[in-house]
């Protein structure tokens, strides 16, 4: 007979670690005080169901190119520990490092990517620029003529990057968590945070009153309205970012795709369906609905890169909520103002490809009560002391 | 065509119009032009349309709704088409998919043994250790997945596709009895109404119901069957002057604010209506029991419409499966087309006969109450069934027929009532999902509230028609004993081997249950864990099954069973469709010298929107022309924003980090643009061309950033500031080089000596008649002046010059000439040369920041940044004679790490030695220090900072 992933569990009065959140992140955090600091009077709260939000919602892409320091060492512990992540959990997360390409339809975007490789090599990340007929044999569908509106001028590809199976990163967390006596409990809505003597001792939630040691937060899309709560403000503007998936067709592209200078995100699943992502939302918004005029958008950008799709039909649009920072960097912090209280969120669209670094350092932030050092730049004062980090440098270059 | 029938008993059946022939999987066939190609297909006994996606299950016609996956076929190359909503045309190629090499014979239909072997998120629990096995699984199962082919030889523009706008009063969706009634009705109010149905004809299910109309607000139609009453009013409406009708037209998507969007043929539509009337109609519910997807499993609707719409019978012996009044009008219309109706199978029991019950008694037609199907037999389509109890598992009866038809109740499509707006509901008294609360302006009418009959769906329909046409509310629905009746299905209790839930993605109802007993206890969960409802129907034939039996076997109640979100597009549609003829949305922007560009064999850039030139004969030999002689190039691109009113001084002192009070008439200056955060993000110069009235250019990337953020601070601190974009209006050329007073003067009446017109100064006049302002600034390092005037004299100008300096030997340069020219100068570039983290100060420009002035955009900021110190530097370098120039943005390494990057790197024509701009560290920037570039190659270039601009560190020449 089949064992459960997880069971649905008593809430229990009190636990050490109470986790806002039941996503990649929140998931994460409370895996690794188990595995790495044998913490597991844990529990995670989900308004939903696990997964419901940014982690079921991403387009599944993982990389490590980022463009300073901090971000690259950041994400390649994340792609580090997602390549082992399957035979950790015993969870086929059916990761394909097909390869990933940043496409450059500009010299200055061209100047952006050649620093990324140089800043990624010397980091030890495998990234390098490849030339428009380079991209061409491996990609022999793509369009590199000057016909479209702005052409290619070449790529930033590395071949570490992929897509995984999303949902079963976080089935998998869960099960573990399961397994080392973390409870999860869904349909559980968190209303209030209890503070006494600027101390957060219990949170209130639709299912009752819960007493907890120290509260994490892990709603990324939804941070501000929690972090209100308790009178924190952070730097952070939610925005909708829509996606889409076309039906599926025998498998034709077998790597990442991606051009910010058309907003595309592109890449073809196991199953055969071509997973497409778009930039941002230019409007802050809470709803998660779709809009006409980005399939329309994104249709014309991705047919300037491969023509041959123009009777590919795209067969569901949604959206999901980025809480972008000013730094495109995250926030994993502890609060001053706050005690027994961390924050984990800032994930914009950089968050799913973070979860397992993300849970990692948080998780041993819980424990120790300090910042790490690798998530050191990631403190929420940095917006306060004007020390943000250099990775808007890179998003900013988009075109 | 074995299957077509002549007449029928019960009904006149409809002219077939020409016959016409067409290829299905290279055979030729036959049909007519009123058939779709499933029709078609039907009457040439193709029974095996298509093979199931994971386990190559064979699969047949379902319910003629464009709903199911079982007809997806590839047409004339486009894949993945739904064979039961296309028209057949005369010579189309029709291809069945997923399939080789016949959906008859199918070689991959092995994975039907291995069933067993592949239980739903069994890729989870495989193929992950060691962890070498993946990528070898994961090939081989990439060469299996997936439906059609995409046509890699395709291209989008041999096909025209257009997209079409409408703005009725009323839009009705639906050409059902209930789409009809709202038509008739918002007409009958006198507003402009569009009627849009996607199939061929209007008339929705009506069409092929025999029922004889009672309680019609039209009341000549009452007696009539709703078949031909239904005809009477489409002739009815035929005539209205203020009505448009779309066929074979599909709504996809419904948006807010009352966007329709919806797609005829290559054409989309974009539909903007006061009210929209959602008339959707419903469809006949999917029973979940063994075997439930072999071919010859079909729903009632589909068999109906197969008869009386194409004449055709699928075929000849059938039982039917019921629960309400109406399988026994499937069971009467089988009858009348002369197959031998075997049984009606009815779960109800001792309930009062319905009309269509007491014509199949009469008829002799086999009939068993309280039962209901258990089983399908066969093994490449239906042979035969078992039927039973639908609380045990005894089989009490089976039949040996080829057609077993499902007439259980309908669900309704709810899917533009809800996309991702309102979750539809359970009405637990009327037993279907449903969709209540609407945005305003949004009617709903019809099946999509439950069945019921012909007149009163035309009754509601014209209620809802009439409130849309006022802007009234939306008026509520109700539903006989009777009708509810017809809503209920007749689910067995058990699941068991084969029973599909969702046949896109091959999940039974087993599947389901182990996956709900491994925790994925929530629909949502459910579906992402065994994609339920995640294939090419997008939940249109499954949604309403797997919330039905998911809260069953979840033991949630159906309020907490939520059943999953329904999303855009109601189908899926094409990017051809979606993009419509423009490739890319951004426009092209040329300049008023286009052309004269492209007369000169000009290599064009894309700069943003714009097309500037990049060179005309190469770089090397127009910066070697612009240092000995006289080149002009076209800067019309340049942002040129005029600022007038009492208060511009006053914002310009708020905008800008610079002061201007002392800045004359008559004089211009360099300044920056710091973004909030501090951040030099543009540069430019200000001009006091005449008194109050300031000229700032700015850079051509950022003009429109810009002008969006002067409109902003003007609505957020309102100031009496007139701003008028000059970006479009003005053209404008610099020309540079050494002559180019000797040149001008005699073309100009403005007085360009040196004493009357100085470096960084301005001046109004006019060159060949034509009105200009004239700035003697300089990015080249050369002499220069800045012409702008107005763009109707662009060109003309432009030639003018051109010609009057042929003696002189002036001639145009382009952006990339002006790049080497300018990185000679050591001038940088914002943007190219600074990023998202470049502060001036760093940069090198920190003497345009002038901090003791009040507030201005950045100012908290600039302090932060001075107070720190500086920390890296962006200096020039140069490069020894003959080394290879490494590319932009190429790394600085120092003992094996990035410390710094190269923004510009080219060789200089002038110096004959390779030149750039580089972030260093501070300690690093130093004169004469060397540091180590890394190129994109790996080879390693050294490289020595230099102090000032290396081409004319004193600017003599352009001060001169």
């Amino acid at each position: 007979m089949t064992q459960r992933m997880w069971h649905n569990k008593e809430i229990k009065d009190r636990y050490d670690v109470v986790i806002i959140g039941g996503g990649a992140h929140g998931l994460a955090t409370a895996y690794y005080l188990a595995v790495n600091h044998g913490i597991t009077n844990v529990a995670v709260l989900e308004q939903k169901f696990i997964g419901y939000g940014g982690s079921g919602r991403n387009t599944a892409i993982l990389r490590s190119n980022y463009r300073t320091e901090e971000g690259i060492k950041f994400y390649d512990q994340a792609l580090k520990l997602y390549e082992d992540l399957a035979q950790d959990l015993d969870f086929n997360l059916m990761f394909s490092q097909m390869g990933h390409f940043t496409l450059a339809h500009s010299t200055a975007s061209m100047q952006a990517q050649t620093t990324r490789a140089a800043y990624n090599q010397a980091c030890g990340v495998d990234s390098y620029v490849l030339e428009p007929k380079e991209i061409k044999e491996m990609l022999p569908e793509i369009d590199i003529t000057d016909h479209p509106r702005y052409p290619i001028h070449g790529a930033l590809y590395h071949p570490p990057g992929g897509i995984i199976r999303h949902d079963a990163v976080v089935w998998a967390y869960a099960r573990a968590c399961d397994r080392a006596g973390i409870h999860i409990h869904q349909l559980t809505k968190m209303e209030d945070i209890i503070m006494t003597d600027g101390k957060v001792t219990g949170v209130v939630t639709n299912r009752g009153k819960i007493n907890c040691g120290m509260l994490v937060s892990c709603v990324a899309g939804w941070s501000s309205g929690i972090c209100e709560q308790v009178g924190v403000k952070l730097a952070l503007v939610t925005h909708p970012l829509q996606a889409l998936v076309t039906t599926a067709y025998k498998p034709w592209l077998h790597h990442v795709v991606v051009s910010s200078t058309l907003h595309i995100y592109l890449s073809q699943t196991d199953r055969g369906e071509l997973v497409c992502g778009n930039g941002i939302d230019h409007y802050p918004h809470y709803g998660m609905r779709s809009t006409l005029s980005f399939l329309e958008g994104y249709a014309a950008h991705v047919l300037e890169l491969f023509p041959i799709l123009h009777n590919v039909s795209v067969q569901r649009a949604w959206a999901g909520l980025c809480d972008m920072t000013p730094d495109y960097s995250p926030i994993i912090s502890l609060i001053d103002e706050v005690q027994n209280f961390i924050v984990n969120c800032g994930w914009g669209t950089w968050g799913f490809k973070a979860s397992p670094a993300s849970g990692w350092n948080t998780a041993e932030m819980v424990a120790t009560g300090r910042t790490p050092a690798l998530i050191e730049p990631f403190r929420h004062d940095r917006y306060i002391k004007n020390r943000l980090v250099g990775e808007k440098a890179a998003a900013s270059v988009g075109n | 065509m074995a299957r077509r029938i002549q007449a029928h008993r019960y009904l006149t059946l409809p002219e077939r119009g020409r016959e016409i022939s067409f290829k299905y999987n290279g055979k030729t066939l036959t049909g007519y032009e009123t058939d779709t190609i499933a029709s078609a297909l039907m009457a040439e006994e193709v029974k095996i349309t298509s093979r199931s996606f994971k386990y190559h299950r064979p699969r047949g016609q379902f319910d003629a709704e464009g709903h199911g996956p079982e007809v997806l076929v590839t047409v004339d190359d486009e894949p993945n088409l739904w064979a039961d909503l296309i028209p057949l045309r005369d010579g189309m190629e029709v291809k069945s998919q997923n399939t080789w090499p016949s959906p008859e014979f199918d070689i991959a239909a092995v994975n039907q043994v291995t069933v067993p072997m592949l239980p739903n998120g069994f890729y989870y629990k495989m193929f992950h250790k060691p962890k070498w096995v993946w990528p070898l699984a994961e090939a081989q199962i990439r060469k299996v997945a997936g439906l059609g082919k995409i046509d890699i030889k395709g291209r989008h523009n041999k096909r025209r596709y257009e997209k079409r706008y409408r703005f009725p009063d009323v839009c009705v969706i639906g050409g059902g009895p209930a789409g009809l009634g709202a038509a008739l009705a918002a007409l009958e109010e006198g507003k402009q109404v569009l009627l849009i149905e996607n199939r061929a004809e209007l008339g929705g299910h009506s069409l092929f119901d025999l029922s004889p109309v009672s309680g019609s607000p039209v009341s000549e139609l009452n007696g009539q069957p709703a078949y031909q009453a239904v005809q009477t009013l489409i002739e009815e409406l035929a005539d209205s002057p203020n009505l448009e009708v779309m066929v074979n037209t599909t709504v996809f998507a419904l948006y807010e604010d009352n966007l329709v969007a919806a797609q005829c043929g290559s054409d989309m539509f974009k539909i903007r209506a006061e009210s929209v009337v959602l008339c959707p109609g419903a469809t006949d519910r999917l029973l979940v029991f063994e075997n439930n997807d072999l071919p010859g499993v079909i729903s009632a609707r589909a068999v109906e419409r197969s008869i009386a719409r194409h004449g055709v019978l699928p075929d000849e012996d059938a039982v039917v499966v019921t629960t309400h009044d109406g399988g026994y009008h499937t069971a009467m219309m089988l009858h009348g087309a002369g197959a031998k109706v075997m049984a009606v199978v009815d779960s109800r029991t001792g309930n009062t006969p319905g009309h269509f019950e007491n014509q199949a008694r009469e008829a002799g037609i086999e009939i068993h109450k309280g039962h209901t199907v258990h089983r399908a037999r066969g093994g490449r389509f239906v042979t035969g069934m078992d039927v039973g109890s639908p609380t045990g598992s005894d089989t009490t009866r089976s039949f040996n027929c080829d057609l077993l038809v499902l007439a259980v109740g309908f669900k309704p499509t709810l899917n533009l009532l809800s996309m991702g707006r309102k979750t539809p509901v359970w009405n637990i008294e009327r037993g279907i999902l449903q969709v209540n609360e609407l945005p305003e302006h949004i009617y709903s009418a019809g099946e999509v509230h439950g069945n019921a009959s012909f007149g009163r769906l035309l009754e509601e329909g014209s209620t809802a028609g009439k409130a849309a046409a006022q802007g009234a509310a939306n008026p509520a629905t109700s539903r006989t004993a009777e009708e509810i009746i017809a809503a209920l299905p007749a689910d067995i209790e058990c699941g068991g081997k084969n029973h599909f839930i969702c046949k896109c993605m091959d999940v039974t109802r087993n599947e389901a249950q182990a996956s709900i007993g491994e925790g994925y206890d929530q629909v949502e969960s459910l579906k992402r864990y065994t994609s339920m409802g995640m294939g090419p129907c997008q939940g249109k034939s499954c949604h309403e099954a797997i919330a039905r039996l998911a809260a069953i076997d979840t033991g949630l109640s159906p309020e907490e069973a939520m059943p999953t979100t329904m999303r855009p597009p109601f189908m899926p549609t094409t990017f051809g469709i979606l993009a419509g003829r423009a490739p890319h949305l951004g426009p092209i922007r040329r300049t008023a010298m286009h052309h004269a560009h492209i007369d000169r064999n000009v290599k064009f850039l894309d700069a943003g929107q714009w097309k500037r030139p990049e060179y005309y004969t190469t770089p090397e030999e127009e910066v070697k022309h612009v240092r000995t002689k006289i080149g002009m190039i076209d800067v019309s691109t340049l942002g040129k924003i005029e600022l007038s009113g009492p208060d511009a001084l006053d914002f310009l002192h708020f905008l800008l980090p610079g002061k201007f009070r002392k800045l004359a008439v008559g004089k211009t200056r360099y300044s920056m643009m710091i973004a909030e955060d501090g951040i030099l993000f543009e540069d430019g110069t200000l001009s006091h061309v005449s008194e109050g009235r300031y000229y700032l250019s700015t850079t051509t990337g950022n003009q429109d950033a810009i002008m969006s953020m002067m409109m902003w601070w003007l609505t957020v601190e309102p100031r009496d500031v007139q701003v008028k974009n000059l970006s479009g209006a003005n053209a404008a050329i610099n020309v540079t080089g050494s002559g180019t007073r000797e040149f001008l003067q005699p073309l100009t009446d403005v007085d360009l000596s040196n004493e009357a017109f100085p470096y960084m100064a301005c001046r109004e006049g006019s060159i060949a008649g034509v009105p200009v302002v004239m700035f003697r600034i300089g990015f080249t390092g050369e002499l220069g002046y800045e012409i702008h005037y107005p763009a109707e004299y662009g060109e003309s100008l432009w030639n003018h010059l051109l010609e009057e300096g042929k003696s002189q030997d002036v001639k145009p340069f382009g952006v990339e000439t002006q790049r080497i020219l300018r990185l000679e100068k050591g001038h940088l570039i914002p943007g190219t040369d600074t990023d998202a983290l470049s502060n001036p100060y760093e940069a090198g420009v920190g003497f345009t920041i002038k901090d003791d002035k009040p507030d201005f955009l950045g100012k908290a900021f600039l302090k932060d940044f001075k107070d720190r110190g500086i920390k890296n530097r962006l200096v020039p370098y140069v490069l020894d004679k003959g080394v290879v120039i490494p590319e932009d943005g190429v790394a600085v390494i120092e003992q094996g790490k990035a410390v710094g990057r190269v923004t510009s790197s080219r060789t200089s024509p002038t110096l004959e030695q390779g030149i750039g701009l580089v972030w260093l560290p501070d300690g690093m920037a130093k004169t004469n220090q060397r540091f180590t570039i890394r190129n994109r190659k790996g080879v390693d270039t050294n490289a020595i900072v230099i102090d000032h601009a290396s081409y004319d560190p004193h600017g003599e020449r352009l001060k001169s």
